[in-house]
């Protein structure tokens, strides 16, 4: 190290505190906005506010109808795509014999993800409200975030799925069983961990999207029950945040959500890290 | 290993069945709320005729926020199996949504264009509403007339100390091209599509808010929103303070109609229908002027 000239050594100090700073700077400004924000939001967070809805007569604000079609718009959502997107990845990754059609579709799914979500809104709204006629609500939401979500379903549960060795597959063959038992038995309990991460991965995008629901959500305040919820206008956390901040200037309620929101997504995040590792072990 | 995996196989299995049964199950109950949306309608089926139920939806102008939401809270109350929603859009996405019935009742601070009543669309007065100026709190101006006004959004004005104010730029605030506000507000000064804006905001509350950060802006937002909030305050113009009195025998000139909007030849469901007598008979006076408009009825 020593025959290392001074101006290498400088240069080379040098570099490395540059590279400290951009370090130091990342955690800076993410400890800055989580702190900002739960700071702000949380002494806003009352139980009136979690557990009422908002009043005008009495001039006060709650948000459990939206914390409510929050969780109404994870249900009905993930209950289609799961399905549907599982599907779609043990077709393309066990039994598409047509390499190219694999390919194409696969490419669609990755040009899919990378599309803003407004644009899943507004084509959302003209074909599921416009064209279908379902009125803004739950049920418009949600198979619109179906849209949406599909192919990073389709995604992770295939690169999941390709993580199986091709050994155990040709052992099961191998041993006479038939091509959905092998799937069924092999296949998808080794790839389970996977599967389960992307789903609540998933989640977290349904709990933290609010272009793709702009137009097809609504900006109901009014608590519904899970069957009026589905044709009935009604925002979810994200949708109010933007409610209260734009159309009412109340900052305050705002940064309430946004610390319930982050909460939320903390758990989220956490909950999925954890299940994959659980999952993994066995 | 085994048990484990047969375990994770079995909830993944469960998983999807379900998955499968709560797929169709959400499109039955689709169905279901809406046929009971349906029947709603044929109050024979139901022998108790003034027990209401079902759900209403309103859409549209942002300023009428205060109005619309005390309207539906106390019909809500008044009627506990009714629940009416109302989203904040505007009064052009309001029109738009009673014309292609997304709502059922449209909303719009502005009377209906004439291409719009051809198109199969009724309007309903609903209330009267000032349009109030806004300036910031700190502002030492009172009083502007009409004119001045139209001066200073078209940018003729652009400076506060030609109007006797402190030396600062103005910042003009308006709203969207869809609103019923901004309709009001440019046709009775008559700056209709002459406006030189600072900003561009889409909503009442938005306005507001920009006002009240910004010492040099002036803007224009509904009286029923205006009213009690801190930061900002509403001039007098021509002379004369914006309230519901002077709104109301016309003195005060900035203002326009609150209306409901409905389709000519389809009728109502029998709830919204109910609902709109109500709303736009004398029980709702008082309601409408608590949240700041002036009744018509």
């Amino acid at each position: 190290m020593e025959q290392l000239s001074l101006r290498r050594r400088l240069y080379d100090r040098g570099l490395r505190v540059l590279l400290y700073l951009c370090g130091a700077l990342v955690c800076a400004l993410l400890v800055f906005l989580i702190g900002y924000i739960f700071v702000r939001g949380l002494p806003r967070v009352t139980w009136e506010l979690v557990s009422t809805q908002s009043s005008m007569i009495r001039g006060t604000i709650g948000i459990l109808p939206h914390i409510a079609s929050t969780l109404y718009i994870i249900l009905v959502t993930m209950v289609i795509v799961l399905p549907l997107g599982v599907g779609a990845a043990i077709y393309l990754t066990e039994y598409a014999s047509n390499r190219k059609l694999a390919a194409i579709i696969e490419f669609a799914a990755e040009t899919l993800t990378g599309i803003p979500s407004i644009i899943f809104g507004l084509v959302g709204m003209m074909i599921f409200i416009q064209t279908c006629g379902l009125k803004a609500g739950v049920l418009a939401g949600s198979l619109t975030l179906v849209v949406m979500i599909l192919p990073t379903i389709i995604r992770t549960t295939q690169e999941s799925l390709k993580t199986v060795p091709q050994s155990y597959r040709e052992g099961a063959l191998g041993l006479g069983a038939g091509k959905w038992h092998m799937i069924r038995t092999v296949v998808l309990p080794n790839a389970v961990d996977g599967i389960v991460t992307g789903c609540i991965l998933a989640i977290g995008r349904i709990v933290g999207e609010s272009a793709a629901l702009l137009f097809t959500a609504g900006f109901g305040t009014v608590l519904y029950s899970f069957k009026e919820a589905l044709t009935n206008s009604s925002a979810t956390l994200t949708l109010a945040l933007y409610l209260y901040a734009n159309e009412r200037g109340e900052t305050d309620v705002a940064f309430a959500i946004a610390a319930i929101l982050m909460a939320l997504t903390l758990v989220i995040n956490m909950a999925a890290k954890l299940a994959g590792n659980k999952l993994k072990q066995k | 290993m085994k048990k484990l995996t047969c375990l994770g196989l079995s909830v993944v299995m469960a998983l999807s069945l379900l998955a499968g049964c709560g797929g169709s199950g959400n499109n039955t109950a689709s169905n279901t709320t809406t046929n009971t949306n349906t029947s709603a309608s044929q109050p024979a089926s139901t022998p108790d005729n003034t027990k209401l139920s079902g759900t209403i939806s309103t859409n549209g102008s942002t300023s009428m926020e205060k109005v619309i939401l005390t309207l539906n809270e106390q019909f809500g109350i008044d009627n506990p199996d009714v629940k009416v929603s109302y989203d904040p859009t505007g009064s052009g996405t309001g029109i738009e949504a009673a014309k292609n019935g997304t709502a059922d009742i449209g909303l719009a601070s502005r009377g209906l264009k004439d291409e719009e009543k051809a198109a199969g669309l009724k309007e309903t007065v609903l209330a009267l509403d000032g349009i109030a100026v806004i300036v910031n709190a700190q502002s030492n101006l009172e009083d502007l007339t009409v004119e001045q006004i139209a001066q200073i959004f078209t940018g003729e004005i652009t400076n506060w100390s030609e109007l006797g104010g402190a030396d600062g730029e103005i910042a003009c605030i308006g709203r969207e091209g869809g609103s019923g506000t901004r309709d009001g507000f440019e046709s009775i000064t008559g700056t209709t599509d002459k406006c030189v804006l600072a900003q561009e905001l889409t909503s009442t509350g938005a306005v507001i808010e920009a006002v009240k950060n910004n010492p040099q802006a002036i803007g224009y937002a509904s009286l029923s929103s205006v009213e009690g909030k801190d930061g900002i305050k509403a001039l007098t113009v021509n002379g004369t303070a914006c309230t519901e009195d002077t709104v109301l025998d016309g003195t005060y000139a900035i203002q326009r109609p609150f209306v409901l909007v409905t389709k000519e030849n389809e009728p109502l469901s029998d709830v919204a229908q109910a609902y709109f007598d109500w709303a736009t008979s004398s029980a709702a006076s008082e309601l409408i002027r608590s949240a700041g408009a002036v009744p018509v009825a």
